[in-house]
């Protein structure tokens, strides 16, 4: 049988500028999460170039990799297995100290630790838990503390408030948005919430299959939504549909046998 | 007329840890038609609210109270006559279709063994009866895809699937638990209109978490916390005010009613907090609010809530 390929981006160009925060909304299977995992070359794009802070990135050797991805951090969809479940949590965070500030001395980096603690409003008394005894936006807040340990230039988020409840949500990413201001982070949000990203970032570029259908500043995209999809997200009514199902026609896109 | 009468329900699970109190204790009379919501966060008690109607948990589970169906205690009937209403007068559009349907089983089988239940019917007259629901739920194709297994079907698809599990014996009343949960914007509202459709003339309870989906659903809404109704009202009425402070704070979480935080965190099930569960997260706690539970007042608009601010108005 011949190897079939699925194209999952195809010719997306954005930028994003220090100290922004740019979401990048769509369906599951539009290609967001792709994007992350190209930016930290945890998936090899077929083309293309990234750049960041002036350097290409696609091609960078093993040794300079691991330094830029120092950088550049992730947040995940599932708190609960992104920690070592055999970890407490100041372990886990001592862990990521000791590899991305070798310089500190032990004591230096218990007190950092309790820093990243205090900073993602968790308590001392949660520091000798273990991830199955904290709650799933308690443990998120850990993944956030681990990330920043870090001190990364960009943040992506992907998803990072899909498997919370709204009101834990909340808190969230009002922190991750705290967080951001006050460290002058730039971040990437992945979400398929057009509402979350509304509220959190800068920025938004709308995917549909992999390609890029809208993208600009949030304030106009959802003030002023272009493209039908883009419309069908932010409202779905009867009316949006009917849209959106004319204009699929139009331009003759074959849904698979699986469409809605 | 009321399809069921629910009396001081209770439902506890033993665990290593102590008694999880996941129901504890509700009442609620449902009209025959009505179409109503229980809402709330993961650990309110939703799911095993909805799961102890069909008497659907595991048999160490502490079970007190009375769910009446049409004059039936189901909490008494032994367990050949539940099995006998299951189904066909009480039908179930599980939580969660990739887990939920049987992946050796096509897609038809499964269907056809939920049509046929309680009939002794041929092959072909099975297959025609599963066909038509497969047409009723909108499957395209549908002659084709029962022959296919679940992984072969779209997430939308599956919960379509399910659904025609759930109406199968076109049953008078329908428990959904948390039938759009992980559904992409189009596909959920595909769902919602289905769902709207298919409870036509029937009973639904549904289970969510969705507020968007809630409000396009239910006629009435109970909101739950730790294992009780702390708010039960009609729709139009409850998306325009929010009387307790659990349920304002709920909308106002939602990002695109302002994205606020709800202060700390859900109590545990097993040690709940003393005197109003929400206490030690509430904004507008008062000294009694820390000692004495409250009851469910009824306002004299018919609305419920359980919260001492509303003392007076009842």
């Amino acid at each position: 049988m011949e190897k079939s390929y699925t194209q999952a981006v195809a010719h997306v160009s954005f930028h994003i500028e220090k100290g922004k925060v740019l979401g990048i909304v769509g369906e599951s299977g539009s290609g967001k999460s792709t994007i992350a995992q190209c930016i930290t070359r945890l998936v090899e794009p077929s083309s293309g170039e990234i750049i960041f802070r002036g350097e290409e990135i696609t091609r960078m050797k093993a040794g300079k990799l691991n330094k830029y991805r120092r950088n550049m951090q992730m947040i995940f969809q599932d708190p609960d297995s992104a920690l070592d479940p055999k970890m407490t949590i100041s372990e886990s965070l001592e862990e990521a100290l000791k590899l991305n500030q070798c310089h500190y001395s032990a004591e230096e980096r218990k007190r950092k630790t309790d820093e990243l603690i205090a900073l993602v409003g968790l308590n001392a008394e949660h520091k000798n838990r273990y991830p199955h005894q904290l709650s799933g936006g308690q443990n998120q807040r850990v993944v956030l503390a681990r990330a920043l340990s870090f001190d990364p230039e960009l943040l992506i988020a992907d998803e990072p408030t899909a498997s919370l409840d709204v009101s834990v949500q909340a808190q969230i990413l009002t922190l991750l948005k705290t967080i951001q201001r006050e460290k002058e982070l730039t971040m990437l949000l992945i979400s398929h919430d057009m509402e979350i990203v509304r509220r959190v970032c800068d920025e938004v570029i709308v995917m549909y299959r992999g390609e890029a259908v809208e993208k600009g500043r949030v304030e106009s995209v959802f003030g002023n939504p272009q493209h039908v999809y883009t419309r069908l997200l932010l409202d779905c009514n009867e009316e949006n549909v009917k849209k959106w199902i004319d204009y699929k026609k139009e331009k003759g896109k074959r849904g698979n046998k699986n469409e809605e | 007329m009321n399809i069921m009468e629910i009396t001081d329900l209770y439902v506890g699970f033993p665990t290593k840890d102590g008694l999880v109190k996941a129901v504890n204790t509700i009442d609620l009379i449902i009209e025959e038609g009505e179409n109503i919501g229980i809402l709330g966060e993961s650990g309110s008690g939703k799911s095993v609210f909805a799961d102890s109607i069909l008497r659907l948990i595991k048999d160490q589970t502490v079970t007190k109270g009375t769910v009446v169906y049409r004059g039936q205690n189901l909490m008494e009937m032994d367990k050949k006559e539940l099995r006998g209403l299951r189904g066909k007068e009480l039908g179930m559009i599980m939580q969660n279709p990739s887990s939920s349907l049987n992946p050796s089983l096509t897609i038809g089988n499964q269907i056809g063994e939920a049509a046929a239940v309680h009939e002794r019917i041929n092959k072909k007259e099975r297959n025609k009866k599963t066909l038509e629901i497969l047409e009723k739920v909108r499957i395209k194709n549908a002659k084709q895809r029962m022959k296919e297994y679940a992984h072969q079907f779209s997430g939308g698809m599956k919960e379509r699937a399910v659904i025609a599990m759930g109406i199968a014996q076109s049953p008078r009343f329908l428990i959904a638990d948390e039938p759009t949960k992980g559904l992409d914007t189009l596909v959920k509202y595909k769902v919602v209109q289905l769902l709207k459709e298919v409870s036509e003339n029937k009973t639904m309870l549904l289970i969510t978490h969705d507020l968007d989906v809630a409000e396009q659903i239910c006629d009435r809404i109970g909101i739950l916390y730790l294992g009780e109704f702390v708010e039960i009202s009609a729709v139009d009425a409850l998306y325009r005010t929010q009387l307790h402070p659990y349920t304002e704070g709920f909308f106002k979480a939602m990002p695109k009613n302002g994205m606020l935080p709800i202060e700390g965190l859900p109590g545990s099930l097993i040690d709940l907090p003393e005197g109003c569960r929400f206490h030690p997260r509430c904004p507008k706690c008062m000294e009694r609010c820390k000692k004495e539970h409250p009851p469910l007042y009824t306002k004299q608009d018919g609305r419920k809530v359980r919260c001492f601010l509303y003392a007076d108005s009842e």
